[in-house]
């Protein structure tokens, strides 16, 4: 008996032990990819992340210590521009460190709350209500806007709105990034169409897209003895939820939730409908992959012509430029409706630069030297493929050269919306994004009661004090 | 009232003892002492520091925190992806647990006695658990991938069959994440196995030989019933490792499709670290705690019955 207790006892604290472990600490990183990155696909399709970068640029006893998640081919391009920062102030030097987002969510705010913040961070204007609300950030009207070194009113619109919290202006948007139309002009003459000619709706697209997809042996999901298992040729991609959803739930004149940010309209019978588009371009019509974890990636599909309509970020820019073959027959263009009416509109978000909460007075004075510099030299973040953040850079000949980044400028500013603004941003985006997941899981999925359950799971958030 | 009626010697005479004792005692005190020291800062006191985070609405950058009670739990009882992910993780274990221990025992059995090559395979079989479960992630998709998995490439280009959607179908990816578990932890399972079955008399698996019985009667009736403690053993640390599956399918699925494969953990680290809700994460980790206990207890009730020391 002596025994059997001793052996429960221990148990018992080896069961408590463990479970104060909480599983631990990740082996890998996630799913999820930064929208910066170059390899930002699917949410539900995990790859390996890479491991922190660190770069000191310039030597001095003091550094700026600057945090980010730009990991992906634009990262290169950042460390250019950090190091003609340098070259430009020899008086400052920087340490740089880039993590995968979901590392650097967990780092930012410990540090902030162990009063050993970096002198400035960059992440996504999506995300800044929530760090406000927490108390993560200063507010940058008086840092950077009302002395008059930047122009509000040269930013988007949009985007201003999305990062100014209670009236308070929180971040610096560093550029403007989001989904652009990538199409291969190619395959189009090779299937009998007009690559200049783009479908305008709903209607005409899956017309088109049944002209592109083939299988094997040639044949068309519309063709008797169509091999559905072996698709040589997709006419179009289930990309990266985190865009492609909201914008195709706009373009149907759905949302997550409602203007006011009181309502969730996840299903509603627009936004149903636009999910329900999804799952008949993948299980009806055959022309897009099925939206399962693991698929391949659309970029392997695409640089290999397997794939005609890419539904991809702007910084496919730097995809493209590794793989001329594949750019020499590509064309970009507004992201095109699904939309019966043929409404569009189109998601862009902003990677933003902001000031941690806890920053001394000569971080911030650093942090607002680097600020300056990165938004006035965006025409060579352009390079990278994502759009400077001031109009006027945008403008400017060096930037228009560049097909992809002026055709996005262009787009975001005419037909570009933001997330809304939410203090639980993140929460509400993952139960959405799981409800879609469970909406286009498998052909026989409830899509109506797969965004039923989201919508019930974001309004819960919703209704929270 | 009972008063201390000991004269000034005899007194004497007891704190001498006791000293004595302490002076004999301390060298084990300070033996145990950087061990309890560490453990207690990063054991001990994080768990009374959950407890006490799981009755607040805390906010990191906050100094006053708010005291809500008992409403993080009172929440938990009503937030049905909590409750999906904890019946995930239920299935997962009770899978993960049955393979191991069936598969862990059938190999044990097999390699208990020595043969040409026997060491070779103990330690082939072995061998996975030694992988980072990073490693084990990748492998997994590699195998289990719809498009490029090998699995499916024999499936569609050996037996003709078609592309199973192993990870895409709610129904199938927790059993295809077990089957990845077990192959990368029955190795450990089966040597504590190996390393019971030794520990059993040889003389009773003579005498039973004497009396006719069979190889599966002299499994049944005395390697099974002898083996019991070791049972308890695999079972219950299985348990307890298994009911914490994170990276498996943090690393394999994202936890998809939809919430068809995420952990209890899982949605406890995503709570804290990406809605920041530590209180309410807090609880769940209680919650979790509280049942991994309750379990154990129930399991070790349960296997004493039929354990024979």
């Amino acid at each position: 008996m002596r025994k059997f207790s001793f052996g429960l006892t221990l148990v018992l604290v080896m069961a408590l032990l463990l479970a104060a472990c909480g599983g631990g600490a990740p082996a890998a990183a996630p799913a999820e990819q930064g929208a910066g990155d170059a390899a930002a696909v699917d949410a539900s399709a995990p790859t390996p992340e890479p491991t922190p970068v660190v770069n000191n640029f310039g030597e001095c006893s003091d550094p700026l210590v600057l945090w980010h998640g730009l990991t992906g081919s634009d990262g290169a391009v950042f460390a250019e521009l950090l190091q003609q920062f340098v070259d430009a102030n020899p008086d400052l030097c920087l340490n740089s460190e880039g993590y995968p987002w979901d590392i650097f969510f967990q780092k930012y705010p410990t540090a902030v709350a162990a009063g050993t913040p970096p002198d400035m961070v960059i992440f996504h204007a999506a995300e800044v209500n929530q760090m406000a609300s927490e108390g993560l950030m200063m507010p940058m009207d008086d840092i950077i806007f009302n002395d008059g070194t930047l122009n509000k009113s040269d930013f988007n619109e949009n985007l201003i709105n999305a990062i100014t919290v209670n009236g308070q202006t929180m971040a610096v948007p560093f550029d403007n990034h989001g989904w652009l139309l990538w199409y291969n002009t190619k395959l189009m003459e090779e299937a009998g169409l007009d690559p200049n000619v783009l479908p305008k709706n709903g209607a005409e697209f899956i017309e088109v897209a049944q002209k592109l997809t083939k299988d094997v042996n040639g044949r068309h999901p519309n063709e008797e003895g169509f091999d559905k298992d072996n698709v040589d040729v997709w006419a179009i991609d289930y990309t990266w939820p985190r865009y492609t959803i909201p914008t195709t739930l706009w373009q149907f004149g759905g949302g997550v939730v409602s203007e006011d940010g009181k309502t969730a309209i996840l299903d509603s019978p627009e936004s149903i409908a636009a999910v329900q588009y999804w799952h008949d371009l993948m299980y009806k019509y055959y022309v897009a992959p099925p939206a399962i974890p693991g698929k391949m990636w659309a970029g392997d599909l695409y640089k290999n012509n397997k794939l005609v309509f890419m539904w991809e970020g702007t910084w496919t820019g730097g995809f493209m430029r590794d793989n001329p073959d594949i750019a020499a027959v590509t064309k970009t263009a507004y992201i095109n409706s699904l939309a019966p009416d043929g409404k569009q509109a189109v998601k862009f978000d902003s990677h933003i630069m902001s000031i941690p909460t806890g920053v001394d007075e000569d971080g911030i004075a650093k942090a607002k030297r680097l600020m300056t510099f990165l938004v006035e030299n965006g025409a060579y973040w352009a390079t990278s493929g994502q759009v400077p953040a001031l109009k006027s850079v945008q403008a400017l000949p060096e930037v228009q050269a560049i097909e992809s980044v002026a055709t996005a400028a262009r787009q975001f500013n005419e037909i570009g919306r933001t997330d809304l603004a939410h203090k639980s941003f993140i929460e509400i985006q993952t139960a959405w994004e799981t409800a879609v997941g469970n909406a286009l899981a498998s052909p026989t999925s409830d899509v109506a009661a797969a965004l039923k359950a989201g919508a019930e799971q974001v309004q819960a958030i919703l209704n929270r004090p | 009232m009972a008063t201390s009626t000991l004269s000034p010697s005899r007194t004497a005479a007891t704190q001498n003892q006791y000293w004595k004792r302490l002076r004999k005692q301390l060298p084990n005190y300070l033996f145990i002492l950087p061990h309890f020291f560490f453990f207690s800062v990063f054991l001990l006191y994080p768990i009374f520091r959950g407890l006490q985070i799981s009755l607040y609405d805390w906010k990191i950058m906050l100094k006053d925190q708010a005291f809500i009670g008992l409403a993080n739990y009172q929440a938990l009882l009503q937030d049905k992806i909590f409750w999906q992910t904890l019946s995930n993780t239920a299935y997962f274990t009770v899978l993960t647990v049955i393979m191991n221990v069936l598969l862990a025992l059938f190999v044990a059995t097999g390699l208990k006695h020595p043969f040409i090559g026997s060491n070779f395979l103990r330690v082939l079989f072995y061998a996975p658990g030694i992988l980072s479960v990073s490693v084990l992630g990748i492998i997994g998709i590699r195998v289990w991938d719809t498009q490029i998995g090998i699995l499916n490439y024999f499936i569609t280009t050996m037996l003709g069959g078609p592309r199973i959607a192993w990870l895409g179908n709610p129904d199938m990816v927790i059993p295809a994440l077990a089957v990845t578990t077990v192959w990368w932890t029955f190795g450990f399972a089966m040597l504590v196995f190996i390393a019971g079955m030794h520990n059993i008399p040889e003389p009773l698996y003579e005498a039973a030989k004497i009396d006719g019985a069979g190889p599966l009667q002299t499994f049944r009736h005395i390697t099974l019933p002898l083996l019991m403690p070791t049972m308890l053993f695999v079972v219950v640390t299985q348990f307890i490792a298994h009911m914490q599956v994170f990276a498996q399918p943090y690393i394999i699925t994202g936890g998809g499709p939809g919430n068809a494969s995420r952990s209890a953990t899982m949605y406890l680290y995503e709570t804290a670290w990406k809605f920041f809700r530590f209180g309410y994460a807090s609880s769940i980790s209680v919650v979790l705690a509280l049942i991994m206990i309750v379990v154990t207890v129930i399991l070790f009730t349960l296997m004493r019955r039929r354990t024979e020391y």
